[in-house]
């Protein structure tokens, strides 16, 4: 049975579309991963456009490859040049370049190749374990169960989110506006359109993510960069050396790993309290604490295996009950619905194909990113020294085409302009965008499962509460809520000031 | 920004984003922008919205998403201005910053909108040219360093986009009006 279904997915995948499009998708991330100042969200948002014409599994798979890629690509220059190619990628200069710095570059690169590697597999592994079971539970949830779910994801974004929470609330609010523009669903009336035709079906998603992702980080990349890195990588051959060191470390690296699955299928989680935490528990698990940011491998290797054992973890909530927890697999769910394939439990039944394929494609995946880096590594350091300026450019003419052929309106670029200011006021205020998008993808479906609850229960408030699954949602949302004011007006006071 | 990101030597991280002058601050303004604007907005529900039919429960009620979204926005930006993270405005030296790069942005997106406009009347090859060379020159680049990164950025594009995808554009008024351009018409 097992055997068989190892030998569809393998066929799927196999095909010459879907390898190609997972080789494309790896190497571009990687390569995004590796120029600081981009990352996986700018190249997906690019991208997302062009996906449209494919088929589901080539497109999530060039997807997934740019996520996964994007994290192993971003370990060079926060190891070579101590800037960290993506922002997830943080911690892993504290470690790396004291290596680096050593003259050990080849070492803590391959540690870090490794660890990766690690958690991208056993996030895999758990992808295909837990979103099965997860899917068959969930047929158990009720419209109310669905709402309080997607309600859930939202708030976690936002309360667990880095940096000001009442801004990204805010920002909340604008996604979940924004998604109600257009027509309504039940009565087919128009809300909120001014008069304007092109807003009946809503505010083009794509536009808005374009703009908010692609468009604002051209703006950056142009006007505040001097675009240039200096890098001169001195890597010999070996890369193979931490293959065996990274299994010298197998509490750290398990650990990391479960941080990383954990943090991932959590909606709104994520990388960065998933490698925060590990390397905190690291660090206080190591024999040698004093080493940490001085170049100590564990270092490297919490920070690299929890950031990698996300992306394929992040797919169980989005797969299981077609709730994305972030901003990169809610760009995914865009890809699904245009393909009309509805994420849930009727996914693991009626594209069981598909669902075998995907997995197979992330496992994959991790294997033909690891050779590509080893094969490559000396290269792919080149490409941090491409002028970011010239990205900028290259951006700015890719958002042309993607926001005008999605529908040949003007209309579409325009909104795409508006948000990529918007986007990129957000970004010098250090504001996250990546509300905006949840509201607007989540805000709909709490609408839909919303009504239908409040329908089928004759408009009874208690209808969240009497369902076990809803109340239990509901309850965390109470509580994430309220110790986050309690946090906030604790951190007012004049003691933790003096702490501080 | 790229050096920004950078962490310094010791490990201490170096400045962010909203550390630097011109970044400094710049939280608030946004937030009252949005409280006036959900306010403004929140005052047309009635207007915007249609009321729910006869009969059907006060959940249909199409203003509610709407009005529950807004008031969201305007409690979150009210409270957020009220209680910032870091008390501070933005300084004199930070606005002329600040100014400098916001002029550069919106003349990028006028340049953005006006190639846009112009791929109906030149064609998409020419008006992506004009746009690289724009864009370019406001990165910085001058002389011949701008026109073969101009040249370079439109040809791939157009080999990209019209040659490999065949990525269809109305056709442009140039082509009708030049007829020697009309059989370069399928790839510009």
């Amino acid at each position: 049975m097992i055997w068989d279904s190892l030998a569809q997915a393998s066929a799927q995948v196999l095909q010459p579309a879907v390898l190609v499009t997972l080789v494309a998708g790896c190497i571009t991330g990687i390569m995004i991963g590796a120029i600081p100042g981009l990352g996986p969200a700018v190249a997906i948002a690019l991208l997302l456009p062009y996906t449209f014409g494919m088929e589901p599994l080539s497109a999530i798979t060039l997807l997934m490859g740019i996520y996964a890629g994007g994290w192993y690509g971003g370990a060079i220059p926060a190891i070579l040049i101590n800037t960290p190619g993506t922002a997830v990628n943080v911690l892993t200069t504290y470690d790396g370049y004291p290596m680096t710095k050593r003259g050990e570059a080849q070492r803590a690169l391959s540690l870090a190749y490794v660890s990766s590697f690690v958690g991208g597999t056993l996030s895999v592994l758990a992808l295909m374990l837990a979103a099965p079971i997860l899917a068959q539970f969930s047929k158990r949830f009720g419209a109310a169960d669905l709402a309080m779910a997607a309600l859930l994801a939202m708030v976690l974004v936002v309360t667990t989110g880095r940096g000001a929470k009442l801004a990204a609330t805010a920002m909340l609010g604008v996604g979940l506006f924004i998604g109600t523009i257009g027509i309504e669903g039940a009565f087919g009336s128009p809300r909120f359109i001014f008069g304007q035709t092109w807003l009946m079906g809503g505010v083009s998603l794509i536009s808005v993510i374009l703009g908010l992702f692609a468009l604002s980080q051209a703006f950056v990349l142009i006007s505040e960069t001097d675009g240039v890195n200096e890098i001169n990588p001195k890597l010999k051959r070996n890369l193979f050396s931490g293959f065996v060191e990274v299994f010298k470390y197998p509490k750290t690296l398990f650990n990391s790993a479960g941080f990383g699955v954990v943090m991932g299928v959590l909606p709104g989680v994520g990388e960065f309290l998933a490698q925060f935490f590990s390397y905190s528990l690291a660090r206080k698990l190591s024999k040698t604490p004093e080493l940490f940011g001085k170049g100590a491998p564990e270092g490297i290797i919490a920070s690299e295996t929890a950031n990698n054992a996300v992306p394929a973890a992040a797919l169980v909530p989005l797969l299981a009950l077609g709730i994305p927890g972030e901003a990169l697999t809610a760009m995914m769910l865009v890809v699904f619905t245009v393909h009309n394939v509805d994420p849930g439990p009727n996914l693991f039944i009626e594209h069981a194909g598909f669902v075998e394929g995907l997995y197979f494609s992330l496992f994959l995946m991790n294997f033909v990113i690891i050779a590509i880096l080893l094969v490559a590594t000396r290269w792919i350091a080149l490409v941090a020294r491409i002028d970011t300026r010239l990205l900028g450019v290259c951006i700015f003419c890719l958002v042309m085409v993607g926001t005008y052929t999605t529908n040949y309106r003007i209309t579409d670029p325009i909104v795409a302009v508006c948000f990529g200011l918007f986007g990129y006021a957000l970004q010098r205020a250090k504001i996250p965008a990546i509300p905006i998008i949840l509201g607007l993808i989540l805000g709909p479906i709490v609408e839909k499962r919303t009504r239908q609850a409040l329908g089928s229960a004759g408009g009874d408030l208690t209808v969240f509460i009497d369902r076990p699954i809803s109340a239990l949602f509901l309850l965390i949302i109470v509580v994430l809520i309220v110790s986050s004011i309690v946090g906030y007006l604790r951190s007012r006071k004049p003691s933790a000031m003096w702490r501080n | 920004m790229i050096q920004d990101r950078r962490v310094s030597d010791d490990n201490e991280p170096a400045a962010t984003v909203s550390d630097d002058a011109a970044g400094a601050g710049q939280g608030r303004p946004i937030l009252i922008g949005l409280a006036i604007i959900s306010i403004g907005l929140l005052l047309s529900v009635g207007g915007q919205t249609q009321t729910r039919p006869e009969g059907s429960g006060w959940w249909n009620e199409p203003a509610l998403a709407p009005t529950a979204a807004l008031l969201l926005t305007f409690g979150s930006a009210v409270l957020g201005t009220i209680f910032p993270r870091r008390r501070e405005w933005l300084q004199p030296a930070a606005i002329r910053a600040s100014t400098r790069l916001w002029l550069r942005a919106f003349v990028l997106a006028t340049a953005f909108l006006l190639a846009l406009w112009s791929i109906a009347y030149v064609g998409y090859g020419i008006a992506t040219f004009l746009l690289a060379a724009t864009v370019s020159f406001v990165a910085g680049y001058r002389g011949t360093r701008l026109w073969i990164m101009s040249v370079v950025v439109t040809l791939v594009m157009v080999l990209c986009f019209r040659v490999i995808l065949g990525v269809w554009f109305p056709e442009a008024e140039i082509f009708k009006l030049v007829p020697l351009l009309q059989p370069l018409a399928r790839y510009l």
